[in-house]
């Protein structure tokens, strides 16, 4: 690898502005109508490794994938050691040495780590594979981010984190001028996250151009030279790193004023009897987690993407399985234990799930047929679905949560996002629920349905009803919730109350940033 | 990694366990003599004793040690279908009594799995093997290997191509020829000396079946009653639908008035013809109707007077005489290839109810 | 951190000092076709034991092997790369007719092959390019040709022009092997050495195992699931041609128990439906061990129906006992088992540290990082 790239000069040392390795002028990519990222200008020079940084959505993950080559810019250009790169070329990029290391997983599982890490370019001899040079750039390869792994096993039998690491060597292994890795370390424990900064450490002393996306504050303390913050698509900053600060960092990309809507705001919400409870939750990637939700608050769980905050929504409820503690639920000053998700839902739980596409609503189905599903019992005789009462019963429901358009016939596939996700809370809201669980409520929803969205679970929850809410979205949080509970690695890392905490206190505890100040 | 390769060890032991049932399926009755006995004669024990076990005929547990001979049947049928289903049970009782060990194999009328099941008859080396062909033109290579072993083979309920013949040593099943003949007596007896105009269904075109059973009408009405004229003919591919669709176009295509009769190949076909008789306003009994077969469908329709006449062709007569004929080549060796044709029983209104022409399939 | 300081040489130096015993250990442990040799052993055991004629007519076992091995072969290119062939007893079937048509062998041999390739390209044309589920394109082809061959033949066998060729081509050449066994000897070692040596064959793997990520690799995989669907194609054509051959005539109601037994011969052989997993080898065994059933069961003079229900339950069990679906209900198992124990086993990232012991502290890590996190 020593040889890698005897086009570019070796910058570090050279006092002049060396040639980026890649560049990203002027990148504007729109999706429809959403502005992905919007006039993004960011160069990488070999040597360097280069943060990309933001909340989630910020557009961080777009501009990666325009600069590798995989998405066409909507306008812009993308240099490639200084030459225009063909928009939209995956080969091209990859040719001139652009390698990227996807977000999830794109390996072969019945392949060897070997013939993975040469997939698409394994070596022939008279069109039989070269077993002997397979395997010895597979090596190379492997060894040069110092992991220790039998080259015949197939990916199937590895770990996540080892696959990861085989992802990574992939990449290397095409002997990239530049390299993007796209949030790496969320499948990596810490020993793993450690190794890997190493290593890339390393590479970039070998004159490589990294270009890292995290959100996770103390790896890019830890590794980048260059830091660029992206806030809605927009860059907000690009410096040293010695010019950041923990806190300045957050600040950048959190950013915008505290948007909270005071009027909408619960003036002093009256709580009753804890309702839903959970003590010493364990599940995998949730750990040891107790906590209490009391009829007529809302309480909202932060962190961040990948923190476990859905892990332990689903462990309380009983939907994947718990490794140890329990959930119990009191209605009507009786106290039960929840066992699976049936009894949750026989219980009087309504929850809505992150993934509402596949786990909330059937799309073929139309939206009073979905309606009507969690509440068959009541709108049937015997076994008969009784269709008038079903009609009845969805057009009033559709007016509730002001379904556009109003029709209830209408297969829910052809709703807007949106309006799909009302009609996965007018679903719920048929049942009356008592405790009521929802997973991003408002994710991928325009600003209207958002409003109305908050308005419906706020008034769930002065109805007396206690309310869970897991969002990403810093604002809603802190908008809606009564108390907000951070989490990371899958434990609760604080509770702050919803009044008078704003974005960059949960930001700190989400991104684990006092750990830094503390080590 | 441990439980994994536990649940792998215990699932062969399932396996086992399923072979085992199956096994045990097979040998009920056959277990007493089983443990006595060892090799290859215990096996054939076994499978002999397993098919009237399966039908549940109920004389299991014969002294199968008595056993003279041992037979093969490779059969393209069985109980999967109505005909081998009273097939069977005769061929089995005539093989118990003659002292003949029965392996019977079923092809589903797959040549080439009947192929196979040849190959692995001659490999058994049994005293004789009965050949009941899947489709006629593919067996030569099996008479050639069974011949080549010393085996010798009979045909049972359809004959093999004439140039296949001096391969084998008899062939017992119906005269599918007089079986047209006997339909065309019967065609000319009811039209009584008059000028009869009639319409003909035939079975699949190009099988040796509906080839001989036409032509044996057909000769038989030119030579006694030429007053019968065929009007026309159409092939109604043994399918009681398809039959309808051809009687129809030739009813539209000779005129309803012209057609006194219909002759079709078989029952299933005659029933498709009736139909399209009724469709068209046309009262069946008012035309002489003949077929073949006497079934369980035709045997009603005899009954009540739609269907003039039938020839019974007897399954159960077919089973149990593709034994005997077996029987006779392997006890009196003779030199001559045997020939047993099916009687043909005609059935008409006056005998339909009669015990001995009861309908068998 | 001790994993960050050990660059230790990857690769060949661990498994080579663990010693043979557990190199084979663990080369075995990777192969896909342990319950097939499981099923096979107790195939041998049973016929050893109640039909030692499986074994003493050894010709006729071997003779049904290839009889249902042939087919399953080419049908393992398809399923490997995740998708279906149904085509393949109707492929044979007018590929018998095709061949029996001309009245010269060599020629009718030929163009029969060809129709092989040409059916197979026409499916993996509505496959990738049309872009068509290949179960429904396939299962429109199967209908296709059964009606094709019916024209072709008139709705009748169609003998071949030269019988007594067709009756020698029954006949041994080497040894006991007839020309249907060499056959599908070398059509077994050219798919296996297609398929595990050569790219292009090997990629089918990627194809069925991560198509995306075959696409993101750069293997063009349009051309990889022609390659396949021609496989199967010709391979189901040569098996038409074989069998015309041997029976001295083409039967357009041919291979009507071929396409459940070669998919069966594939599953036990542990070819995963779903692409990606299986090999050659595994159908190899999945016949072999379904091709002596079938010979003990017919010797043993059990029913047909019964046949079945033993080749359906065996095939049941092939499924249930797959490792994939195996893992899964181990997980679930241990996880209602050691719910208390569940710190020592946390399933997939602790493997990782379980391997590579220099990674073992993070567990020690993990705990103080709760404890300091808890502190804040």
């Amino acid at each position: 690898m020593s040889d890698k790239e005897p086009g570019v000069p070796p910058s570090k040392t050279s006092s002049e502005t060396p040639v980026p390795v890649v560049e990203g002028r002027g990148i504007v990519k729109r999706f429809g109508g959403t502005q992905a990222v919007d006039d993004v200008s960011i160069s990488v020079v070999p040597g360097e490794v280069h943060g990309l940084v933001g909340e989630n959505g910020a557009g961080k993950s777009t501009l990666m994938r325009v600069l590798a080559g995989v998405l066409t810019p909507t306008e812009g250009e993308v240099l490639i050691g200084g030459q225009p790169l063909d928009p939209g070329d995956t080969r091209a990029a990859l040719d001139a040495g652009v390698s990227l290391v996807h977000q999830e997983l794109s390996l072969v599982p019945e392949m060897t780590v070997a013939e993975n890490i040469l997939l698409g370019s394994t070596p022939t001899r008279a069109g039989v594979i070269d077993g002997r040079t397979q395997r010895r750039i597979a090596r190379a390869a492997l060894e040069e981010i110092g992991v220790t792994v039998d080259l015949d096993e197939p990916i199937s039998r590895l770990s996540v984190a080892m696959r990861q690491f085989v992802e990574i060597a992939r990449a290397i292994a095409r002997q990239p001028r530049v390299l993007i890795l796209d949030e790496p370390t969320a499948t990596l424990t810490p020993a793993e996250t450690d190794h890997l900064l190493a290593t890339l450490q390393r590479l970039a002393d070998t004159d490589l151009a990294i270009l890292y996306i995290s959100h996770r504050i103390p790896e890019i303390f830890a590794l980048c030279d260059r830091v660029t913050v992206l806030r809605d698509g927009k860059l907000v900053i690009a410096d040293e790193i010695g010019n950041y600060t923990p806190d300045s960092m957050v600040k950048h990309m959190v950013g915008r004023e505290l948007q909270l809507d005071m009027e909408h705001r619960r003036v002093e919400p009256e709580h009753g009897e804890v309702m839903l409870s959970a003590r010493g939750l364990k599940a995998p990637d949730v750990n040891d987690v107790d906590l209490d939700v009391r009829a007529g608050e809302i309480v909202g769980l932060g962190g961040l993407v990948g923190a476990g905050r859905t892990e332990i929504v689903r462990a309380m409820l009983g939907a994947d399985p718990r490794t140890g503690g329990e959930t119990t639920v009191t209605l009507d000053g009786r106290r039960r234990r929840i066992g699976g998700y049936r009894s949750a839902v026989h219980a009087g739980i309504a929850y809505i799930p992150e993934e509402r596409r596949t786990d909330g609503l059937s799309l073929t189905m139309t939206v009073s047929d979905n309606i009507a599903l969690p509440n068959r019992s009541s709108l049937s005789k015997g076994f008969v679905l009784q269709r008038r009462r079903i009609a009845e019963f969805a057009r009033s429901l559709a007016e509730t949560v002001n379904l556009r358009p109003p029709e209830i016939e209408r297969e829910v596939g052809q709703f807007s996002g949106g309006n799909q996700q009302k009609v996965v809370i007018a679903k719920w809201l048929g049942r009356r629920p008592d405790v009521i669980v929802l997973d991003e409520p408002t994710r991928g929803v325009d600003v209207g349905a958002k409003a109305e969205i908050h308005r419906l679970i706020r008034e769930l929850a002065d109805d007396g009803a206690a309310v869970l809410v897991v969002s990403s979205d810093l604002p809603e949080l802190l908008e809606l919730s009564d108390t907000i509970h951070v989490v990371r690695d899958g434990r609760i890392v604080g509770v702050l109350p919803g009044v008078g905490t704003d974005e960059a206190a949960v930001m700190a505890l989400a991104a684990g940033q006092q750990e830094v100040d503390a080590a | 990694m441990r439980k994994r390769h536990l649940t792998r060890v215990v699932g062969l032991f399932a396996a086992g366990a399923l072979l085992l049932a199956a096994c045990g399926d097979a040998d009920d009755n056959g277990a007493d003599d089983e443990s006595v006995d060892a090799g290859e004669e215990t096996v054939e024990d076994e499978a002999e004793e397993a098919d009237p076990d399966d039908d549940g005929s109920g004389e299991a547990g014969a002294a199968v040690e008595d056993a003279d001979f041992e037979v093969y049947a490779l059969l393209p049928q069985g109980n999967d279908q109505p005909y081998g289903t009273t097939y069977l049970p005769p061929m089995e009782a005539a093989a118990e009594e003659l002292g003949i060990a029965l392996t019977i194999t079923n092809s589903q009328y797959d040549a080439d799995t009947q192929a196979s099941d040849c190959e692995v008859a001659v490999a058994a080396q049994p005293d004789g093997i009965i050949l009941w062909p899947a489709v006629g033109d593919t067996v030569r290579p099996c008479l050639q290997a069974a011949n080549d072993a010393g085996i010798p083979v009979t045909i049972t309920n359809s004959d093999v191509n004439e140039e296949d013949r001096d391969l084998t040593r008899g062939y017992s099943g119906p005269d599918t020829y007089g079986q047209g003949v006997a339909s065309a007596e019967l065609m000319c007896e009811f039209a009584d000396g008059q000028d009869l105009g009639i319409i003909m269904i035939n079975g699949l075109t190009g099988n040796s079946t509906a080839i001989d059973r036409e032509n044996g009408f057909e000769d038989t009405i030119n030579e006694q009653c030429s007053n019968v004229e065929i009007l026309a003919r159409q092939p109604g591919n043994w399918n009681a639908d398809e039959s309808q669709i051809a009687a129809s176009e030739m009813i539209t295509a000779v005129g309803a008035p012209n057609i006194q009769g219909v002759y079709a190949a078989d029952d299933t076909m005659v029933a498709g013809a009736i139909d399209a008789l009724r469709s068209r306003d046309i009262d069946p009994t008012e035309l002489i109707i003949t077929s073949i077969g006497n079934t369980f469908l035709g045997n009603p329709l005899v009954i009540d007077g739609e269907l003039d006449g039938t020839v019974f062709q007897s399954s159960s007569w077919d089973g149990e005489n593709a034994v005997t004929l077996m029987h006779e080549v392997l006890t009196e060796d003779p030199q001559d290839r045997l020939v047993r044709f099916m009687p043909d029983v005609k059935v008409t209104v006056d005998n339909a109810e009669d015990e001995d022409v009861a309908p068998e399939w | 951190m001790s994993a960050t300081e050990s660059t230790s040489p990857a690769g060949e130096q661990t498994p080579a000092s663990d010693g043979l015993i557990e190199r084979g250990r663990r080369i075995l442990s990777r192969r896909t076709e342990g319950r097939a040799v499981g099923l096979l052993m107790v195939v041998w055991v049973f016929t050893l034991l109640f039909e030692p004629l499986v074994w003493t007519s050894y010709e006729v076992t071997l003779g049904r092997i290839a009889l249902v091995g042939l087919v399953a072969l080419g049908l393992t290119a398809v399923i490997l790369m995740g998708e279906l062939d149904l085509a393949v007893a109707s492929t044979l079937a007018v590929a018998g007719v095709i061949m029996a048509s001309f009245d010269n062998l060599l020629l009718g041999v030929i163009a029969a092959l060809a129709t092989g390739l040409l059916v197979g390209a026409v499916n993996a044309f509505f496959v990738v390019i049309v872009g068509i589920n290949s179960f429904i394109a396939t299962l429109g082809m199967l209908f296709f040709l059964r009606g094709a061959a019916f024209v072709i033949s008139g709705e009748q066998p169609v003998r071949i022009a030269d019988v007594d060729a067709g009756i020698a081509f029954g006949q041994p050449v080497i040894g006991p092997l007839t020309p249907r066994m060499l056959i599908f000897i070398v059509a077994f070692v050219a798919l296996y050495i297609f398929l595990s040596h050569i790219r292009v064959g090997r990629e089918f793997y990627a194809v069925g195992g991560n198509r995306q990520a075959a696409r993101d690799a750069g293997i063009p995989v349009t051309r990889r699931v022609f390659t396949g669907f021609m496989i199967s194609g010709f391979i189901s054509a040569l098996a038409g041609v074989v069998n015309t051959l041997e029976r001295t005539a083409a039967d357009p109601t041919a291979g009507s128990t071929v396409l459940l037994a070669s998919f069966a011969a594939a599953i036990i052989g542990g070819v995963l439906l779903n692409g990606g997993r299986g090999s050659v080898f595994g159908t190899l065994i999945g016949a072999s061990a379904l091709g002596m059933l079938q010979v003990a069961l017919t010797l043993s003079g059990v029913q047909v129906d019964v046949q079945n229900i033993v080749i359906g339950g065996v095939l049941l069990l092939a499924v249930i006992t797959d490792p994939a679906s195996l893992r899964a209900a181990t997980v679930t198992a241990r996880s209602l088992m050691q719910g208390r124990a569940a710190q020592q086993d946390t399933g997939g990232v602790r493997l990782f540290a379980h391997r590579h012991p220099r990674w073992g502290p993070h567990v020690h890590r993990t705990r103080e990082m709760t404890r300091c996190a808890s502190d804040t």
